[in-house]
């Protein structure tokens, strides 16, 4: 339905020069459209703007969805860590080499090829402008210590590093380094970061139309064929558009999807409960964010001691923490979740909760405690402050927004001595890098200056091998030490619920949803 | 209510007779639009300085390093003195420049431009129903004059208008939406997607002005000049129109210039409701992340909206009310 927005000239006086751009003339989306099921058009709720539609920067969750339907990795990660095929068909790994072979006839959304040569260049951007890059390819190996080489008549890329580093498979399977076109790469970063460059897909989707902090719609490009080979693809076919439609509300997203006017949405708070055992609706849910408790252990802070760290491990509990969020996520046994490749599932690891022992310590004890708010307002944080308070601890509660506890905390410019460390990764070795190195201000993550020699050692041993079993060994090693000793607590996850309509379905390969995998089945 | 010249000088006084009453009212106008322009400048740019937290530091991501951070800044120009980034900030704008987002890398004056439409549509639209519903509401429970019916009028306005908007906005959706599917839940997709923000918005505003256009109709049913207009047996029509609504234009119209400039800033609870892509949204979003360049320029925008639209309510009184171009106490 085409119209023009009454009254656009009436502002004409702040903002003259782009309110034609702001007219209106996308489709009916009433409530009695069918969507999904009769035009082959997906709709799909977000919380929030695209922030940059460059790969290597995205930040927020719809970042991610976008770009990974834009731009596809050269492989992808299956349930249990293992690999799979993207735009590579196959892959040989060592600590040092890193030899992947594209599949043959691949395409950009500009109809041109996709070569070897045009996949180093966006490898080597990669490298040089994604701060995730740093795990992909290893501290020790940062610049022109990782080599990325191509060979466009043999369609192989290949990358060594100085260093072993065994991540180098996982770090490519990440949205993050999703494969940028030629024409992309000669936009530059502004423009890619805009998402207005023609040709530069390499992904399933190319955009059709951006109304920015409204919709985005994207066409399916034809004769695609480069989708990752997860072992639980569902049945069905892409939908020839997918329309990501953003509502920062998640009761309104729930009422579009009640209303039929959106397919898919994520759902974290208790506006899920309202599509439970509706026939309906699809829901399945992931971990979204793994929370944990963090001590900085610099001198003159009580997480220096081990016995109140070891105390305030005794006071909270995991499960009393999941309640707070409706019991909807899952209490962890490491700081990341047990769908996470390697990571230690043994409860014997944990300090059992023991309020009473926890008193003996912490009676009189200071603390400040400063938690992020993102999530439901602070509840977690307030859950732990009550907690250490009833074990006796004198408790400084700060709710921070996001920005004001990533400088107080992980950019260690504030007064904190306990945080509830909202992870988002599920990767041990991309949350396992705030345990370790140097402390922010010489140039590290390691924000709480843990010092734990045994973890440092098993994490440089984990992630220095390829070898499956020897990495998970190396995991479960680093794991033990790093809680054994208190320095993380692991409380539970919040999960995100994907709730679908019937007719929409999509796989969530090692516990996330990949948005390639949409797929409309009815 | 509109906003008067206070403490005229025996100069100003002068400059007003030499250039005519309307010359003076609109010299003294403007001189006060250009002080409150400069205010907003100076006051947008050190408001952002007192956030907490580091721009810099969330648009170089969760997994940067500290040098990551260090080039953001650089790149962000924060790692000026602040005299310095003032004098880029204030030089811009006198280029029409306002910026680029920290986060999105889109100029600002274009953020603007794709998201104060939708919200000065919802907003001029809802002050118009405002103005046409409270009006006849308030001037005709005024004149039926009934203990019964007032006692109705002030509980149903009260209750209303003091419910808050996004309750209003979630009633309406579960009513019209979710029951009843005669109207999209949320969105900016069609006409129809307006209704109900709009309502939601219209319901309390609506309440508000009735009560006061009620309390202003029953003082000036009261004066001689419609006690001897009644006794001539003028029709109702002509009388109320004609000689009633005239002299509460001014109280309802400066009522509904400031609901108006609150509304294009402060409708941020029914975007959200609605999905609605307003701009007090984008504010939201942009403080959230420290955009500091677009907090910047939204509320500069805004904040001359407003001053603008109470000259316009001044020059509307004036026209209605020439005692009004002599400022305050010109009387």
């Amino acid at each position: 339905m085409h119209r023009s927005r009454f009254l656009s000239g009436a502002v004409t006086v702040a903002a003259t020069s782009l309110l034609a751009s702001a007219c209106t003339t996308g489709p009916t989306a009433g409530p009695s459209s069918s969507g999904a099921m009769s035009g082959g058009t997906v709709r799909i709720g977000v919380t929030s703007d695209v922030t940059s539609f460059d790969p290597a920067k995205g930040a927020g969750s719809t970042d991610y969805v976008m770009t990974s339907l834009l731009y596809q990795p050269l492989i992808g990660q299956d349930d249990g860590g293992v690999f799979v095929a993207g735009l590579a068909e196959n892959w040989t790994s060592t600590p040092t080499k890193t030899t992947l072979t594209l599949k043959k006839g691949l395409t950009c959304s500009d109809g041109s090829s996709l070569t070897a040569s045009q996949v180093v260049a966006s490898l080597r951007r990669y490298r040089a402008t994604s701060a995730g890059a740093l795990l992909t390819f290893g501290a020790a190996n940062a610049g022109e210590k990782t080599t990325i080489t191509g060979d466009d008549a043999a369609g192989t890329v290949s990358i060594t590093t100085a260093t072993p580093w065994g991540e180098v498979l996982s770090g490519l399977a990440g949205t993050g380094a999703g494969i940028i076109c030629k024409a992309g790469l000669a936009a530059g970063t502004a423009a890619l970061a805009q998402g207005a460059v023609k040709g530069a897909a390499s992904g399933p989707y190319e955009m059709a139309t951006a109304r920015r902090g409204a919709s985005y719609v994207l066409r399916l490009r034809k004769g695609f064929e480069a989708y990752p080979r997860f072992a639980s693809l569902p049945a069905g076919k892409p939908a020839d558009t997918l329309r990501i439609q953003i509502a920062r509300n998640e009761s309104t997203l729930a009422n579009q999807l009640r209303t039929g006017a959106l397919d898919l949405a994520p759902i974290t708070g208790t506006d899920v409960t309202r599509f439970t055992g509706d026939a309906g609706y699809v829901i399945r849910s992931a971990p979204f964010i793994r929370n944990h408790i963090v001590f900085n252990q610099r001198p003159g802070h009580p997480g220096a001691d081990p016995k109140i760290r070891h105390a305030v491990a005794q006071a909270v509990s995991a499960t009393a923490f999941n309640k707070v969020f409706g019991g909807a996520g899952r209490p962890m046994t490491s700081y990341v979740d047990d769908t996470s490749a390697c990571v230690s599932t043994d409860t014997s690891l944990l300090t059992a909760t023991d309020p009473a022992a926890a008193k003996k310590t912490l009676a009189g004890v200071s603390i400040k405690l400063e938690g992020s708010n993102a999530v439901a307002g602070g509840a977690g944080n307030s859950y732990v402050a009550e907690a250490l308070r009833t074990a006796g601890a004198e408790v400084k509660l700060t709710n921070a927004d996001n920005a004001t506890w990533a400088t107080d905390v992980t950019a260690n410019q504030g007064d904190w001595d306990v945080t509830v460390f909202p992870l988002i990764s599920g990767l041990l070795a991309r949350g396992g890098a705030y345990f370790l190195g140097p402390e922010p201000a010489d140039g590290g993550k390691n924000y709480g200056a843990v010092k734990n020699t045994a973890f440092a050692r098993y994490y440089v041993e984990a992630t220095s091998t390829t070898d499956r079993n020897a990495k998970c060994a190396a995991w479960q090693k680093a794991q033990e030490a790093l809680l054994k000793a208190d320095d993380v607590i692991p409380l539970a996850t919040v999960d995100v619920h994907y709730v679908a309509r019937k007719g929409v379905s999509f796989a969530m390969p090692a516990g996330s949803l990949t948005a390639s995998t949409l797929r409309v089945t009815g | 209510m509109a906003t008067t010249p206070t403490g005229m000088t025996a100069a100003g006084a002068g400059r007003t007779t030499a250039l005519g009453p309307w010359g003076g009212f609109l010299l003294r106008r403007l001189v006060g639009l250009a002080a409150v322009a400069i205010t907003l400048v100076v006051g947008t740019f050190l408001m952002v300085q007192l956030i907490p937290g580091d721009p810099a530091r969330v648009v170089a991501g969760a997994d940067a390093t500290p040098a990551d951070v260090e080039r953001a800044r650089h790149e962000l120009g924060l790692d000026q003195p602040l005299s310095a980034q003032f004098g880029t900030y204030a030089s811009g704008l006198l280029r029409g420049d306002l910026g680029t987002s920290f986060q999105t890398k889109e100029p600002v004056a274009e953020i603007i431009g794709s998201r104060l439409p939708f919200t000065a549509e919802i907003a001029f639209l809802s002050v118009l129903a405002v103005l046409l519903l409270a009006v006849p509401i308030g001037l005709a429970v005024a004149a039926r004059g009934s203990r019964r019916t007032d006692g109705a009028f002030t509980f149903v306005t009260g209750l209303v208008g003091a419910t808050p908007e996004y309750i209003i906005g979630t009633l309406l959706v579960l009513g019209f939406a979710i029951r009843l599917g005669w109207l999209p839940a949320a969105g900016a997709e069609t006409v129809t997607s307006m209704v109900l923000p709009i309502a939601a918005l219209v319901l309390p505003g609506t309440c508000v002005m009735a009560r006061i256009v009620r309390s202003e109709a029953a003082h000036v049913l009261a004066q001689d000049y419609m006690r001897t207009a009644r006794g001539r047996r003028l029709p109702p029509l002509r009388l109320y129109a004609r000689h009633a609504l005239p002299n509460l234009l001014t109280a309802t119209l400066t009522l509904g210039g400031l609901i108006l400039a609150g509304l294009l800033g402060g409708t941020v609870v029914v975007e959200a409701v609605f999905a609605w892509p307003g701009i007090g949204q984008r504010v939201v979003e942009a403080l959230l992340v420290r955009d500091h360049t677009v907090i910047q320029g939204c509320v500069l925008v805004l904040g001359l909206l407003a001053a603008l639209l109470n000259l316009l309510v001044d020059v509307v009184l004036a026209l209605l009310d020439p005692r009004t171009l002599a400022g305050k106490g010109g009387h």
